[in-house]
């Protein structure tokens, strides 16, 4: 119950003035809804003052800012369109639009930038790819591209960095699976390889950290576990201690969820420890089921008819039949 | 709030330090206001470059402040002079220096310093790299601060070798660097491509196997060099491809080692001129990447193996093909390799680094006589590291797949499809990818395993399996269990499964004549359930 207070005092911020995060605004309000609508709260929010606020952050390129007056920007467009797919109102923003900026971020090497400012990382990468698979646009880009710029950053441990020769990250690596999941990409990684450097990141705590020799975090807890399942290798880490970890970090004052045991909550952990203990089946807290891929309620996945792929998921064999019939003579 | 330990306060003390910050964040929320409305105005002046600094020196990260200040810097009025530009851009680059003292993880700021320095005239890399070092000794595991060095290293035309040698030195200072050991593998890239493991690289890998080896004889507890270390062992295996052609039917199947796409796969015809491309390869997961692919050539099927050759990366495949040969490399040095670090055993008998690079190293030499070794090296590890049980003994499943299957593995066109396979009672938690050897199978026998719910996906390859024995094992519901077109025999109890959904998986094949079997009432599964 006391979650439930947190997420909605926070939430309850983002309308009022909460000035010095207002540069991360709307992707604050993803991940504050996300928590509210897994632990069965969304309805407490005011659907038309988000959908209202989101709305004035559509710049007339198409790209959406963190807030009014700020620049648009494919980090906050992403959890705009995320946001929207919760109240099934993709209509609020002029759709077509935004598919253009997306559209115009990609590169030549078939890599994203974050705004017409040049920046490039993977995270950009993923946050265009989940968009447009989100509207239903993916044929915009040139995935092949896309997808062959994610395989530029992989190293040799298997994981992968923000561009070409940086250093793994259990973020960054999330983000590109989830690039390689939602285009069907995914075995262009080394399974075996990244699911031991991810399961690795394990602690004696039971806590996860984000590259070797660095302290655990919650948030890695998503990252990590999130990397795994769709590498169908999620029982490669210790489940209980996990578990555990991440309750240590919930504050008993306000329910929220800080990246260490005894530091600030903020929602931005507490939607990650949330959805990670969503993941792992946590079933003392009636939580709803989590996509590991868009870090989205499944329901809405299936309501939208997204399907993206892990490696432990063979949809079909339909189309076996006549081929299994090799036998029959 | 990374790292923000939460404090307790009195509510007096909070009460003035909540009005501090109000009053702070009006402040702010004024200037911010302010500035805004003058970009709007078209404003792009010193007055504006003022503001949006002072603001940005507390916090780097509200991205819209440094649009605005290029803005500023692409504006007619600094264009129109190169004297006044140059000066701004190196009052821009004192102000993200000034910023990153503060802030050294800003990811708004190590950008802007990077679009500052490309539109400097004579950008100073001297000047750059020495603040890369600064910043690095500050905190060696900065990866904005690499990825910033590598920006300089190729801007300034330092060449790979020098960068090597930087490496070098940060390693030979500290072996626990991990990001020193990744720039490392980079650079080897960049020299020698994915040639490392060729014998006209010979030396430049043994140099690094022993500058590993030295590493972690020196700390065998930290993490970092056997990451490095798993990658190059990782350079002396060149699996084989391909494991097998079929012709069945009007159906040529082709199943490989590992995933592969069907975008390099051919097949050409011994009495045809054309190039191969013309067939629509299917993969049997209905995935872009699969272990098994399947043509149906329709009335094209020819008389026997010999009229057809399939290419695959290049490489041309047939039946009639002789076996791979064994690797010729030298093998000595992974000999040593191997005698040291079971000295580091000795050495150090809870190192699990040490017994996880024995174990690898076996399975590169010779996993069938190393068989019983690997078995127990895995066992105990999942005693010495159980927060990481469950990979070593997905590990000892597959090893143990593997040897099971390994005649067939190693001959498949020698083996006979009646042939029952026998998997039972192994403590299998996974099939491990050995599954696709399976697919020609026809009878299976996986009884008193540990297989999982998660796990039954895997049986997706067992579409030529009539009698499959899953009794005993942990699984509790079927709902990821595939459909296979010719199952005639089931057996799937005892497990944790309920009636409703044995019965699901008869509806699922309704078209086939499949039997349930194991349950402890025999009629019901045969007659019941079957409505």
């Amino acid at each position: 119950m006391y979650l439930v207070v947190s997420i909605y005092n926070f939430c309850y911020f983002l309308f009022q003035t909460y000035i010095m995060t207002e540069h991360l605004r709307i992707s604050g309000m993803y991940w504050g809804l996300t928590a509210l609508d897994i632990t069965h709260n969304l309805h407490k929010i005011d659907k038309e003052e988000v959908l209202s606020f989101i709305k004035q952050c559509q710049h007339e390129c198409g790209g959406i800012g963190a807030s009014i007056l700020h620049d648009p920007h494919l980090l906050h467009t992403l959890s705009a369109i995320q946001i929207l797919c919760y109240y099934k109102a993709l209509d609020t923003i002029n759709v077509e639009k935004v598919v253009e900026y997306i559209k115009n971020r990609q590169k030549d090497d078939g890599s994203f930038e974050g705004d017409k400012w040049g920046e490039i990382d993977t995270r950009f990468s993923f946050c265009a790819i989940a968009s447009l698979a989100l509207l239903n646009r993916l044929n915009e880009v040139n995935i092949e591209k896309a997808v062959s710029f994610i395989k530029s950053c992989m190293n040799f441990d298997g994981g992968f960095g923000s561009k070409p020769g940086s250093e793994s990250h259990a973020g960054l690596i999330y983000c590109c699976l989830g690039t390689l999941s939602i285009t069907g990409h995914l075995h262009i990684v080394k399974a075996d390889e990244l699911g031991w450097w991810l399961a690795e990141r394990q602690l004696p705590s039971g806590g996860l950290n984000g590259r070797p020799e660095k302290l655990p975090d919650v948030c890695y807890s998503w990252w990590v576990l999130a990397s795994l399942k769709i590498l169908g290798r999620l029982n490669w880490i210790n489940t209980n201690k996990m578990i555990n970890f991440i309750l240590y970090c919930q504050d008993a004052e306000t329910g929220g969820f800080s990246d260490r045991p005894g530091d600030m909550v903020d929602p931005f952990h507490t939607l990650f420890g949330l959805s990670a203990l969503s993941l792992l089946g946590y079933t003392k807290a009636d939580l709803k089921t989590i996509n590991p891929t868009y870090c989205m309620p499944q329901y809405i996945m299936d309501e939208m008819n997204l399907k993206p792929d892990r490696l432990d998921l063979v949809e079909k064999t339909d189309h076996l039949k006549g081929w299994a019939g090799i036998e029959e003579d | 709030m990374h790292g923000r330990v939460k404090v307790r306060t009195t509510e007096e003390k909070e009460r003035i330090m909540r009005a501090e910050k109000q009053k702070k964040a009006r402040e702010f929320k004024d200037c911010y206001l302010l500035a805004m409305k003058m970009r709007k105005a078209g404003e792009l002046d010193d007055k504006l470059a003022d503001i949006t600094k002072k603001m940005l020196y507390h916090h780097p990260d509200v991205y819209t402040l440094w649009n605005v200040r290029r803005e500023i810097l692409l504006s007619d009025r600094l264009s129109s002079s190169e004297e006044l530009l140059e000066k701004a851009l190196e009052d821009e680059l004192a102000l993200t220096e000034a910023c990153l003292r503060e802030n050294p993880k800003s990811y708004c700021v190590w950008h802007q310093r990077e679009w500052v320095i490309e539109r400097i005239k004579e950008p100073n890399w001297k000047k750059e790299l020495a603040l890369c070092q600064k910043c690095l000794e500050l905190d060696e595991r900065n990866f904005h601060c690499w990825d910033y060095r590598r920006f300089v290293a190729r801007k300034a035309e330092l060449t790979p070798t020098d960068e090597l040698n930087f490496t070098t030195n940060k390693i030979e200072n500290n072996f626990s660097n991990y990001s020193s050991w990744h720039y490392r593998s980079k650079l080897l890239e960049q020299l020698h491509g994915n040639r490392l493991g060729d014998a006209a690289n010979q030396q430049v890998y043994n140099n690094e196997i022993d500058l590993v080896m030295n590493a972690t004889f020196t700390d065998p507890s930290d993490t970092s060099t056997w990451f490095y270390q798993r990658w190059l062992l990782n350079y002396w295996k060149t699996p084989p491809q391909l494991w097998c052609i079929k012709l069945h039917k009007n159906f040529i199947t082709v199943v490989f080692h590992k995933q592969v796409s069907s975008s390099s796969l051919k097949l050409l015809f011994k009495d045809k001129q054309d190039d191969g491309c013309q067939w629509s390869w299917q993969s049997a997961n209905g995935k872009m990447y699969s272990p098994i692919w399947f043509v149906d050539l329709g009335d094209l099927k020819p008389e026997n193996l010999d009229n057809f050759i399939v290419e695959f990366e290049g490489k041309s495949y047939s039946t009639s093909d002789e076996k791979t040969l064994p690797d010729s490399r030298d093998v000595s040095k992974l000999e040593e390799q191997l005698s040291n670090y079971k000295e580091l055993i000795e050495l150090e008998p809870s190192n699990k680094w040490a017994k996880l690079t024995v174990a690898q190293l076996m399975l590169d030499l010779d996993e069938n006589s190393n068989y019983s070794s690997i078995i127990s090296i895995l066992e105990e590890l999942i005693q010495v590291d159980p927060l990481r049980s469950n990979y070593y003994k997905d590990m000892l499943s597959k090893c143990k797949v593997k040897h099971k299957l390994n005649s067939i593995i190693s001959d498949p066109y020698g083996f006979d499809k009646d042939t029952a396979i026998d998997l039972s009672s192994l403590d299998l938690t996974t099939l491990g990818g050995c599954e696709s050897y399976l697919t020609f199978c026809s009878k299976i026998d996986l009884q008193c395993n540990l297989l999982s719910n998660e796990v039954l996906y895997q049986l997706y390859c067992l579409q030529q399996c009539k009698s499959l024995n899953l009794s005993q094992n942990n699984l509790t519901s079927l709902k990821s269990f595939p459909i296979l077109h010719n199952l005639e025999n089931l057996v799937l109890y005892p497990n944790e499964i309920t009636d409703l959904e044995a019965s699901d998986i008869l509806k699922k094949h309704a078209t086939k004549k499949l039997v349930i079997t194991g349950h402890s009432d025999e009629e019901l599964t045969k007659n019941e359930m079957k409505k």
